[in-house]
Parts: structure tokens; sequence; C-alpha cells
């Protein structure tokens, strides 16, 4: 089997070329020891297999984040496994970035290159001529335009990949030409490394060329066996600064890029018209009217998700009522209530949400994918870097108002280590559509003109609480934020969102809500049956009337909720949206101030065990993940006792 | 005479001369090829974050970060 790895800039079209080259057979895992996706795939081509590896996106190979260590570390073999070929898929509207990252892989000595110009139909649309001719000649690689979005070029990409792994072309891109006192300082510390760690020369260059371009990961991990290293990469990084005036770093980029922008200039024609795109985009950065069409954006999403949601989820919930029904009729108890009425009831209550979250994300990730979020992103970063967050701390807050774990997954995409891990332990406040679903059944309750402010401000004193405790997680974990990081957004092409792209992504995401509804729901489903049925039926002394009047005499004053607010919020811990199941096979009677209390609270509180599980799987740590419970239980309590002490003042 | 780039006007190209920021914001921009000796459009001024193109790329800088980035006029 020959392997063929996609490597490239973010956002340039390789995963989508990748189920171009295969069409099927796409699988995905992780990479070794990271939570970061990994997906191959196969195809055949006269009669060989290849197998597709997609890296992940990255700017360069000097590592700033977990993806990007990644790509670089498969380049350097680090990761068991080798690609014949490595196809570098750059944007035709932005082909210098692909064909910079294209010299800087040919430098580590990996010169079975291709170069995949993709997004060839949005350069024909704007009139942007790419000469491939030139390219070819000046890159001495194979260099192929296509779209993977339509299609095209997709077997002549097939062809140049083998035509490389066979001979029959043989790639020999051209080399930087760095400026003198550089080559003298690569050299030196090439000859140190080839000497005392063995690396082969060209390895050796390269690895000499990461240090002085800052590569701190690769510093350290090469200082493990040669204890001075630091110190000489200082002095020779000190030297340079000297001698060229600046920073070495700058220097080699610069060089290196300077290379690039000059084969591309003399490789295109025409100048995109992107004049559009900034008109558009000074309106939609704009605070104004930035602003008020992004909460218009997001108040259509709710809509769209209520109302679409209803259609899909009213025959389902009808569906699996009656099959609960049937089924605990059938069997002969114990049997028929544990799988009718615990696991077909429960794990239904959970499908029953599915259409909401599913219809909430194919809305978001269309807006993603057509650039939209980025814009909010932009719009609100100022603000959430204040509170130690980031602005792509957006993408996954956006994601949380469906359902909160694919929002936590998604936070990766957050470059600081600091604040991806801040936003994923301040996510939880987000009221998912679980909540959404139990702040409307409470606040139903209250009378008439109260409904709508009494969960609109539910959702402000949510959103607060998620910058709220941001900031203080951030404090407690690493004192204050650097100003202005987490400011810098790069704003994608807006485009029409591209259908298959959106469809698959958003399946993925909701398939993440879907496998914890098999899984940990499943298991709550039963464990909240039995605690409500033994060692008697509920309302004759169950287990979960006695863990609720136990606690009632700390929930009673503090929240002015009885044991049955109790056991509600108890059951809510293995999905929100138990709540409303609880408190009506209770037939709990509440007031209109213990509903508002009661639909805060479960807003707030302890994430549910979905959530729980995945900050656990994202921050890999137990510490981190207790601290998020803590907090929230924390918040949750202070603002409960806030609201039932405020509603009590302010009279019936 | 050098400005920071939130001072530059809609439309103008500059040239970046230094970066005063810290290290983390520096090194991002670094990376984004935000960095000494690039060129980059202003598409938006203010209010509200920065709009600018460099290399084809479209960012977007908060105020107080861009006040950070001397420039030059071309
Ligand atoms: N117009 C156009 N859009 C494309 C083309 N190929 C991909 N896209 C779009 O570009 C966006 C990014 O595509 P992906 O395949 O996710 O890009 P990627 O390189 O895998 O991105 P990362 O994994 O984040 O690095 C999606 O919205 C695609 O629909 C193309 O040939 N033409
Ligand atoms: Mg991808």
């Amino acid at each position: 089997m020959r392997t063929v790895a996609l490597a490239g800039p973010p956002n340039v079209g390789k995963t989508t070329l990748m189920s171009r080259l295969c069409r099927a057979s796409l699988e995905v895992g992780n990479w070794p020891g990271v939570t970061v996706e990994r997906r191959t795939c196969t195809y055949e081509f006269r009669g060989h297999r290849y197998r597709v590896i997609d890296l992940p996106g990255t700017y360069s190979l000097v590592a700033t984040s977990e993806d990007q260590r990644i790509t670089r570390d498969f380049l350097l073999d680090r990761l068991d496994e080798r690609a014949d070929v490595i196809v570098v898929v750059a944007d035709a509207l932005n082909l210098v970035r692909g064909v910079s990252l294209l010299l800087e892989i040919a430098e580590l000595g990996r010169t079975r290159l291709v170069l995949a110009v993709n997004m060839m139909d949005e350069a024909e649309r704007m009139d942007l001529d790419v000469d491939v001719r030139t390219l070819e000649r000046r890159l001495r690689v194979p260099v192929v335009p296509l779209s993977a979005k339509r299609g095209t070029g997709i077997d002549r990409l097939k062809r140049a990949i083998s035509d490389v792994v066979e001979g029959r072309v043989e790639p020999r891109p051209p080399r930087v030409d760095y400026p003198r006192p550089i080559r003298a300082a690569v050299r030196e510390l090439r000859e140190r490394i080839e000497r005392e760690l063995s690396e082969p020369r060209h390895r050796a260059e390269w690895l000499a060329i990461k240090l002085l371009e800052g590569d701190e990961d690769l510093l350290e991990r090469l200082s493990r066996d040669l204890e001075d290293l630091p110190e000489l990469v200082e002095r020779i990084h000190r030297d340079l600064i000297e001698t060229l005036d600046q920073d070495p770093r700058a220097a080699i980029k610069r060089a290196r890029d300077e290379l690039a922008s000059e084969i591309v200039r003399a490789a295109i024609s025409g100048r995109p018209a992107l004049d559009r795109q900034a008109r558009l985009d000074r309106v939609l950065t704009h605070p104004l009217w930035g602003g008020l069409l992004a909460g218009a954006t997001i108040t259509a999403v709710f809509a769209a998700a209520f109302y679409l949601g209803d259609l899909l989820s009213e025959p389902l919930e009808d569906a699996l009522e009656s099959l609960a029904d049937r089924v605990s009729a059938a069997l002969p108890e114990p049997w028929g209530g544990l799988l009718g009425d615990g696991i077909l009831r429960g794990v239904g209550t959970v499908l029953a949400m599915y259409p909401y979250i599913l219809v909430m994300l194919l809305l978001l990730t269309a807006l993603e994918d057509s650039g939209y979020t980025a814009r909010v992103a932009a719009l609100l970063a100022g603000l959430l870097s204040r509170f130690g967050l980031h602005g792509k701390s957006v993408f996954p807050a956006m994601l949380s108002l469906a359902c909160n774990v694919p929002g936590i997954t998604g936070s990766r995409i957050i470059e600081d280590p600091r604040a991806l891990v801040v936003t994923v332990l301040a996510l939880p406040a987000i009221p998912c559509s679980a909540r959404l679903s139990v702040i409307a059944y409470l606040t139903a309750q209250l009378p008439d003109p109260w409904r709508v402010p009494a969960a609109a401000s539910i959702y402000a004193i949510a959103v607060l609480t998620f910058l709220g405790t941001a900031a203080l997680l951030n404090r407690l974990l690493y004192g204050p934020a650097e100003p202005g990081l987490g400011t810098v957004i790069e704003l994608p092409r807006l485009r029409r969102p591209h259908p298959g792209t959106v469809l698959r992504v958003a399946w993925l995401r909701s398939n993440e809500f879907l496998k914890k509804a098999g899984t940990v729901i499943l298991a709550a489903s039963i464990a909240i049956w039995a605690l409500t049925r033994y060692p008697a039926p509920l309302g004759h002394g169950s287990a979960a009337e006695l863990v609720g009047k136990a606690l009632e005499p700390l929930i009673e004053p503090l929240l002015g909720l009885d044991w049955g607010g109790a056991v509600a919020l108890l059951t809510g811990v293995l999905a929100k949206e138990t709540v409303i199941s609880t408190i009506s096979t209770l037939h709990m009677r509440l007031s209109p101030d213990q509903a508002y209390v009661l639909a805060l609270v479960s807003t707030l509180y302890l994430p549910c065990a979905s959530t729980l599980g995945a900050i656990y799987t994202e921050t890999e740590s137990a510490r981190l993940t207790a601290l998020a419970l803590l907090t929230n239980l924390a918040v949750a309590t202070v603002m409960g006792a806030l609201a039932h002490r405020l509603l009590a003042l302010a009279g019936p | 005479m050098p400005k920071t780039l939130a001072e530059v006007e809609e439309g103008r190209v500059v040239r970046i001369v230094d970066v005063v920021a810290g290290r983390g914001a520096a090194a991002m921009l670094y990376n984004l090829g935000l960095r000494p000796g690039a060129r980059v459009e202003v598409v938006k001024s203010g209010p509200g974050p920065i709009v600018v193109r460099a290399e084809g790329s479209t960012f977007s800088i908060g105020r107080g970060l861009a006040s950070k980035v001397i420039v030059e006029e071309e």
C-alpha cells in the first residue's frame, strides 16, 4: 500500500479533497496521544492501493498548537508511518502560503511533493488566472489545478501522485537562499546536531533552521540529549540579531516567503475582486450594525430550531411513547417496567431532543462554513479576551447552544492553550437545547406577561455566568491574561455554505450527542428508574425521595425548593431534560417563584454527565474536570439563592 | 512618520515596522505573517476591531493589540 499525506494551511480544502479522492471508506480516529481527529481513507488507481492521510492544517512547521505539532511530527517520521508522497494543498486565491509551506517541507528533505492548487472554481469566478506551467517550471514539482468542491482535476492529481511514487517524475524543489549570517549559524548548529545526536545531514540542517526559528518544543526535546543546546541557540540568536539587525525568525521566514511570493507573482494574473468582501466586512465587524445582525441571526437560529425541531420531534416522541407503553404492557414485571418505563422512556426523552440539536447544529455549521461565525468572533474578541477567553471561543459557545458536548470538542480550534482550558471549563454555563426545553417548560408555569422575559433573563444570566466563570478560572489557574492575545481572528472569505460539508460536519457533531444517548444516558435512565421505584414506588418512600428529603433542610432555606426540587435536580445531573419528566412524575406543584429558581438552577448547576465526560476527554485532567464541576455548582447555588431572595423581597 | 496600525486610514497600505505586544500575541501575529517587513492593507479602521489584509488573507485585530503594531505608510 502506498501512503499519500495531505498537508496545507488550514481551511484550504484538504478534507474535502480527501473525500473526493476516496468517495467512501473514510475512517476517523485519533492521532496517538492526543484528541485531534485523524482521518484516513483508501482508493485504487491503476492497480495500486493508496492510503490517504489528512494532516491537520498548518501555516508553518514551527509548532504552535497541538494540531501543528502532529503535522510536523508526522513529516519528521516521528509517528511510525511515512508518506510516499506529500500533496501540499493550496488555496488558489492565497497561493503564497501554500507554496511557502511546500518550500518548508522540501527543506526537510521530503521532496516527493505534489502541489494541488485548490479552489480553482472560485479563482475562475474572480477572473484570477493561475499559470500551472510557470509554477511547475519554477517549483520543479508537479502542479495540479483542481476544485475539490466541484470534483474537477481529481484524476489528474491521482496521475501526478502515481508519477511521483513510481519515479517517472522526480521533483527537485528549489532551496531557499538565506542571508549569509543565517547560513553560517545554521551550519554551526547543524554540525553539532549531526555529530552529537547522529541525525542524518538534511534532518540536522532542518532542525537547525527550526531552532533558529524559535521552535521551543523542538529545543526542549533536543536539549534532553544535548544539555548546552539552549545556551548555544541563545548565543547564536543574540549574535544574529546584532549582525542582521532583525530577529532571525523574521529573516528566515521572510526569505522563504519572498521566494514563494516571487514564484507566485510570476504565475498569477488578474486581481481577485475582494472589494465586495471588504465592504461586507466593514458592516459585519461594526459594533452596532454587526452586533444587531449577530443578535438577529442567533434569534433566527433559535426560531428555526423551535419550528423545525417541533415538526420532527413530535412524531418521534409519540412513536417512542407508544413503543414504551407497548413494551411495558407486554413484558412481565420488573422487566416491562425497566425496559419500557426506565430505558425506553428515559432514552426516548433524550432522543426527542435530537431533532432540535440537529437543526441547530446544521444552521450553526452552515454559518461557520459561510465564514460568518468568524465575523461574530472578531466582533466579540475584544470583550471575550478581557475575561481570559479567546475570540474563537465564540465558535464553541455557539455550538454549545445546541449541545455542550460538540461545543467542548469544538474548542480545539483555539490556539492559546490557556484560553482553551478556560473556555472548556466555562462552557457548561451556556444553556444547551436540553436546558432550553427545561427553561421553556418551567417558565410556561409563570403568569402571562412574565414568560418570555423570565426565559430571556435566564439566558442573560447564563451568558454573564459564562464570562464570570471564565474570568474567575483564568485568575485561579493562570493569573492575569496577556492583553490582546486572542483578538486576532483570521476572516475566511465569505461564501455560500457547501451543503455536503455542512451535512457531514453537522452529522459528526450530532453523533457525539447520540453516542452519549446510547451510553451515559442509557445507564442514567436505568439508575433513575431504579431510584424512583425501590424500595417503594415514587411518592411512597423511593430512594430518590429519601435522598431528596434528606437534602430538603439544605435546599429549602437556600433556594425555596422542597424535596421534589432536590430530586429533579439530582436526576438532571444525568441529562438535563430529565428534570421535566421528574417534575411530571412527581406531580410537583410549583409556585411561579419556585419555577423560576428551579429553571435558573437547573440551567447553571452541574454540567450533565455527557458534558463532564467531554470535559475530561478534552482536558485529560481529573483535577480540572472537578474544578469545572465545583465552580458550576457553587455559582449556581449562589445565583439561585440570590434569585430566591430577590423574588421573595419583590413580593408575591 | 511611524504610527500604529490602529491609526491608519481605511484603504491605506502600510508596512509593519515593529510589534511591541506581549510574547504570546507577538508570536501569534508573527505566525500569521503579520511581522516586521510585511505589507498590510487596512480594510477597516474603527469603530470595533481593525480589519487588515496581508498576503491575500484577511484578519481582524482588536484595537488594543493593533495599537501595539507600529507601521509606516508607503
Ligand atoms: N469554492 C470552493 N470551496 C472549497 C473547495 N474545496 C473546499 N472548499 C470549502 O472550503 C472549506 C474548507 O474545506 P475543508 O476541506 O474543511 O478544509 P481543510 O483544509 O480540511 O481545513 P482544516 O482541516 O481546518 O485545515 C469548506 O467550506 C469547503 O466546502 C473548492 O474547490 N472550491
Ligand atoms: Mg480538514
